[in-house]
């Protein structure tokens, strides 16, 4: 065997030529395609977040302004399929109200004014004039009619269409009881005017208008187009800005709308918004903030006290607060959680002032009643006070004197760290304060999911879960948790009281006798406990001084939507 | 023959493709949870759910979706349409992050295999010395140490703390963005060649005909680089292609940590969003990888050591 000859030499040789060559041709395959769209990125590394922001050189013409953000990926841009998850549609698209303006007006974007009639249950909508598409193709009124009946569109699968089910034959169109899209009321009178039917006078509807299932498309681009319409290339929008670039699981840029007309046409004075994706915008942006490569960052909760002890970050720390918290549903059908003297006793034993501040060190805030403070329903009186003895003396009331005789009880949680360290909390003021026995389980987020959907049927003692509301309107925090007709809590709650107070509320012709009710609705659940919220979402953000005047330019219903136009935006850059 | 090696060990490919295909359907629609829990932070109705599952072909019977699948992938060769990403096709998916994960994952293994291979021989040739023992060191140290936890402290080391690399983000192959994930890939397999091409070496230095080299004269340099090497390398090769394998298909936390797009990512995210095509899709993708890599080795094993033949 000639293991002496010199061509053995050859094969590594051979091996590692091989090797690069494949590493060209797949280079090549791709590397094309993923070219950086231009010096915007590079030069970010330089201007780090926390810095000078780069002076006062806002007044330069020539210079091209630009923020980048963090943001989950989208599904996709169309709003009738993309789901939730990527609020900064706002810039793109225009609905026909403002729903979400700090002080809490409902103000007019697309529609000019509105009327609705006496029994409130007939909204006429009339839109600007010389409203433009991207593209420059007239806006009318039937672009908003075409995109409303595509969400609730049986064959196009939205994620969205329950925001429909106020109008006309919406809900029998979608489960296709009715298949001719003219009989949902949904009606075009001219280009500028739309008129909608409701079933019943809502007074939160208009509000609803505004979120993002109302944007409008283009029936023409999409037909031609297919799924890839919302592709850079062939993008058409009403929005402030439009899309310029989307660089799959990196970024997605959006530059001013030449086209667009409307109220917050002259405050862009950003001329390009960058969004940097990431897999978990909410924990993995602090990183690029801290190294300068994006302007603002959630902060998680274990980085919230190194980040405000922090000389150069601490003064750009700001708090968002969002319409949703962590709640927990208690089985008001089974023992021993259908004692509401347990419920209460169970309540009272828990500190949420502690659990907010001090096991959450303060990235959420403390819960002082069912629905967060946003909220007209918000009602801290009727709350229980934490207090240990009345607690004690409740839960002796129930026939459980010091705890005993109580069985363990099962607190069903999931795999999320927060929700994961408030079972501990929980458990922990329960056992401590009442001397009783409970006992965690951890559940992974869609097995938690599917273990609540079978509660219906199955006894349970309480589990965690987080609920959102998609606008600041009670309707949003009640209805889907509460309302034993149709709620996804399985809290099993039926107070005759509660749905008379509800359904009241939900057909109020104004927003007074709305408010009102929806009041005297909390009250009830305050008092018997069925669904308790344990913390309110009260974000802390650290922005760079690019955004100095972030809190302004943020809402309270949904963080960072619209980071660019509304008045007061001090662009530094 | 070596055709009818290859062809027999082609054939089997398909057949071990069905039983992970099968294995995934089945584990994944017994898993609990459904595609639509969690999509949204809010519950959805279920007149939208009921909407959503016959959009999706998810309301027939399990060995109907079972069998539509199967006859896509070999009829349209289509790997079906992602629940969470509306409208975009596993195949698309696949195109657009693959490539990403392999050139990750090739720069990984040129680093590991130049480094690791290098570190080997110099522990070989100072055995027992304090070079030796450092080199040791390293390598436990690499074996042990997860990647994510390499990743995290480069992009503290190197892109908060000092500033010279970006945290992340891809720019294609020749980018200093791809320094940070390709070494934290490395690092594993770099120590695991390491400690291979130490003990093969040793073993082939002592060997006789290393002796009758050094007999003739050639000077340690020649024998070094012409004998010693080639045939330590041998069972070197194998473990680097395996290692390429293992690189490609465990890059999640790399990816993630720092943004990259490849199809790890995908492939987590796709159990945890219950996405049943993207999930026996990446799936699939990743047995082929597998395969592939495991004949590719044995293939390379042949050319390399004439000793071995598959006859």
């Amino acid at each position: 065997m000639s293991i002496l000859s010199s061509e053995r030499l050859v094969q590594p040789v051979r091996l590692l030529v091989a090797l690069f060559i494949m590493a060209v041709v797949v280079a090549g395959c791709s590397g094309a395609a993923d070219e950086p769209s231009g010096g915007e990125t590079s030069t970010t590394s330089s201007e780090t977040g926390e810095g000078s922001g780069g002076g006062d050189s806002s007044g330069g013409d020539s210079e091209e302004t630009y923020v980048i953000l963090p943001a989950f990926e989208p599904a996709s841009l169309d709003p009738a399929v993309g789901g939730p998850g990527f609020q900064e549609y706002q810039n793109l698209y225009e609905p026909l109200v403002d729903s979400y303006a700090k002080d809490g007006e409902i103000k007019p974007l697309a529609a000019e004014s509105w009327d609705v009639s006496d029994d409130g249950t007939v909204y006429t909508f009339h839109l600007r004039e010389g409203l433009k598409w991207s593209d420059g193709e007239p806006l009318t009124a039937e672009d908003f009619r075409y995109a409303w009946i595509r969400q609730i569109d049986p064959s196009v699968g939205g994620y969205t269409p329950d925001l429909f089910f106020e109008i006309v034959n919406a809900e029998a169109y979608l489960n296709g009881e009715v298949t001719d899209p003219a009989e949902v009321g949904i009606a075009v009178l001219d280009e500028l005017t739309l008129e909608v039917t409701l079933t019943q006078p809502a007074a939160y509807w208009l509000r609803v208008t505004g979120t993002n299932a109302y944007f409008p498309v283009r029936q023409d681009v999409i037909e031609e187009h297919g799924d890839s319409w919302t592709d850079p290339e062939t993008f058409v929008g009403n929005g402030p800005y439009k899309l310029d670039e989307w660089v799959r699981d990196q970024r997605i840029e959006f530059v001013k709308n030449p086209e667009y007309t409307g109220p917050w046409a002259d405050s862009r004075h950003i001329d390009r918004i960058i969004y940097r994706t990431f897999q978990d915008p909410w924990n993995e942006a602090l990183t690029p903030y801290e190294a300068g490569e994006v302007d603002a960052a959630l902060i998680p909760a274990a980085d919230l006290e190194r980040v405000e002890s922090d000389a150069e970050m601490a003064d750009n720390v700001v708090r968002i607060p969002l319409a949703g918290g962590s709640i927990m549903v208690f089985d008001t059908q089974s023992a021993p959680t259908d004692d509401p003297l347990v419920r209460e006793a169970l309540v009272r034993a828990v500190d949420f002032d502690a659990l907010a501040n001090d096991v959450l060190r303060g990235a959420y805030a403390q819960a002082t009643s069912f629905s967060p403070p946003q909220m007209s329903s918000h009602d801290p009186d009727t709350f229980p006070e934490f207090d240990v003895e009345a607690a004690q003396d409740l839960l002796a009331q129930a026939g459980y004197a010091d705890g005993v005789g109580f069985p363990t009880l099962e607190l069903a949680s999931w795999t999320l760290a927060r929700e994961t360290l408030i079972a501990q909390a929980l458990a922990a003021m329960w056992s401590e304060n009442l001397g009783i026995e409970v006992s965690i389980e951890i559940l992974e987020p869609a097995a938690m999911t599917e273990w609540r959907n079978t509660r219906a049927e199955e006894d349970f003692d309480v589990y965690l879960a987080l609920q959102w509301a998609e606008l600041e309107d009670p309707r949003f925090f009640h209805v889907s948790q509460l309302d034993p007709r149709g709620n996804v809590r399985h809290s099993g709650y039926d107070n005759p009281g509660y749905v008379t107070a509800l359904d009241a509320a939900l057909s109020a012709p104004d927003q007074t006798a709305y408010d009102r009710l929806w009041k005297e609705a909390e009250a009830l659940i305050n008092r018997d406990l069925p669904i308790v919220t344990t913390v309110y979402e009260a974000r802390p953000w650290v922005v760079s001084d690019v955004l100095s005047n972030f809190t302004e330019v943020t809402t309270e219903a949904s963080e960072m939507i619209r980071v660019a136009q509304p008045p007061g935006l001090q662009v530094n850059r | 023959m070596r055709s009818r090696y290859l062809l027999t060990r082609l054939a089997l490919v398909v057949p071990s493709l069905l039983v992970v295909f099968s294995l995934t359907f089945f584990l994944m629609h017994a898993t609990p949870g459904g595609p639509w829990d969690g999509a949204s932070t809010r519950p959805l109705p279920e007149s939208v759910i009921e909407r959503l599952n016959e959009v999706y072909g998810l309301n027939e019977p399990i060995w109907q979706q079972y069998w539509t699948y199967l006859k896509n992938i070999f009829t349209e060769g289509s790997l079906g349409v992602s629940f969470s990403r509306s409208g975009e096709g596993v195949t698309e998916i696949v195109a657009r992050t693959l490539p990403v994960s392999l050139q990750l994952g090739l720069v990984a293994i040129l680093i590991a295999t130049v480094f690791g291979i290098t570190l080997g021989v110099v522990s070989a040739l100072k055995r027992n010395t304090f070079t030796d023992r450092m080199a040791s060191l390293f390598s436990i140290i690499g074996v042990s140490t997860p990647n994510y936890v390499v990743a995290s402290l480069l992009v503290i080391l190197f892109a908060v703390g000092l500033g010279w690399l970006p945290t992340g983000g891809w720019d294609g192959l020749f980018s200093i963005n791809i320094l940070i994930p390709a070494f934290a890939l490395a690092l594993h397999p770099m120590a695991l060649l390491a400690r291979y091409t130490r003990s093969s070496m040793l073993e082939v230095w002592g060997a006789d005909f290393i002796r009758v080299a050094r007999s003739k004269g050639l000077p340690e340099s020649t024998i070094l680089i012409r004998h010693a090497l080639p045939n330590a390398l041998i069972p070197v090769a194998t473990v680097a292609g395996v290692a390429f394998a293992e690189v490609v298909t465990g890059s999640f936390f790399v990816e993630v940590i720092t943004s990259q797009p490849g199809i790890g990512r995908y492939f987590v995210d796709s159990i945890f969003a219950r996405d049943y095509p993207v999930i026996l899709g990446t799936t699939l993708v990743f047995a082929v990888i597998v395969m592939t890599m495991n004949l590719v080795v044995d293939l390379i094993y042949t050319l390399l050591d004439p000793r071995v033949s598959y006859e």
